[in-house]
């Protein structure tokens, strides 16, 4: 071990461990970790507008995040719907059939939220999963 | 070029490390939970899609009966005729949708026949029960949307023949100031 690490005060072998587990700990949240958590779903709005749903994932080191699992909302007026808008699945309807997901440019992005899965979009993304699971 | 021992423990560990790190990235992807709605909500689906359906209906007949009762330039049997013929069309496109709606339920042939048969009496014969607002899952919003415009287009066509003009009506004579 003496010969893997540079020489630095050993009090940074302490320290800089100890900072670094802050800043991951920071980035975590453990409610949603794999296999244990629950879904994590974010509401992306744009300064646009526009709004998408997915699965956001925000590398503080890129200039884009990405969204995967994607919907957005149509609007739905006049279409007998109980709500005048309705979750549509990206990729399902658009000409270029969009496959794996968006990366979007930060700037463009105006307000991040968690969608909650008992609302309105969260049981139409959970009712369409198990649509597709009936197939 | 002779790669020394101090310098090769090193550069394995960190490329043990980055696949560990890609290993584990993969694995986070492949059990990251997802929510999936219970049969209880599925139910709750279908009974909403039926009722957008059944709402798209029930204005197109309501549209053409309400054309009837206008004064027309067509005799009453022909307005009738009109009006039953597009009627029945609506009635074939709920039939359509319903079936849509037994097909993103994989319900057997059988089983989706004997669906649309109850669907269409229970929707016949009682009115709409009123029921907490639901979002539409993306499959089940694409038989409404398509119900909705293809509905709207039959009933506009049913509309647009009784108020048309009657066969052998006599055409306006030609201007004769009209540009030459």
């Amino acid at each position: 071990m003496k010969g893997l690490l540079p020489p630095l005060p050993a009090l940074l072998y302490l320290i800089l461990p100890a900072f670094l587990g802050g800043v991951l700990a920071a980035a975590i949240d453990l409610g949603s970790l794999p296999f244990v958590g629950t879904e994590h779903m974010s509401a992306v709005f744009f300064t646009n507008g526009q709004a998408y749903f997915g699965h956001l994932d925000d590398n503080a080191l890129s200039g884009t995040v990405t969204l995967t699992d994607v919907y957005y909302l149509d609007d739905a007026a006049g279409k007998g719907t109980d709500y005048t808008t309705n979750v549509v699945k990206r990729g399902t309807v658009e000409l270029h059939q969009p496959a794996d997901g968006m990366r979007i440019r930060r700037d463009s992005v105006l307000v991040i939220e968690r969608v909650g899965l008992g609302s309105p979009v969260g049981r139409a993304i959970a009712a369409q999963r198990a649509l597709d699971r009936l197939k | 070029m002779r790669i020394s021992r101090s310098l090769l423990r090193p550069a394995l560990i960190v490329v043990a490390a980055l696949v560990a790190l890609v290993g584990l990235s993969f694995a986070a992807r492949a059990g990251a939970p997802t929510t999936v709605a219970a049969s209880g909500d599925l139910s709750t689906q279908r009974s909403a899609a039926e009722r957008s359906i059944d709402k798209v209906y029930k204005f197109g007949i309501e549209q053409l009966k309400t054309t009837r009762g206008l004064k027309l330039a067509i005799s009453d049997a022909q307005a009738a005729a009109i009006e039953r013929s597009y009627a029945t069309q609506l009635k074939d496109l709920r039939h359509s949708a319903l079936q849509a709606i037994a097909d993103a339920y994989a319900l057997r042939a059988d089983l989706a026949a004997a669906y649309i048969a109850h669907t269409e009496e229970r929707l016949d014969t009682s009115p709409a029960a009123s029921a907490p607002p639901v979002m539409l899952a993306p499959r089940l919003y694409q038989v409404v949307q398509r119900m909705a415009d293809l509905g709207s287009q039959l009933t506009d066509a049913g509309i647009r023949e009784m108020t048309k003009a009657p066969t052998g009506a006599p055409s306006p004579s030609p201007s004769p100031t009209g540009p030459r």
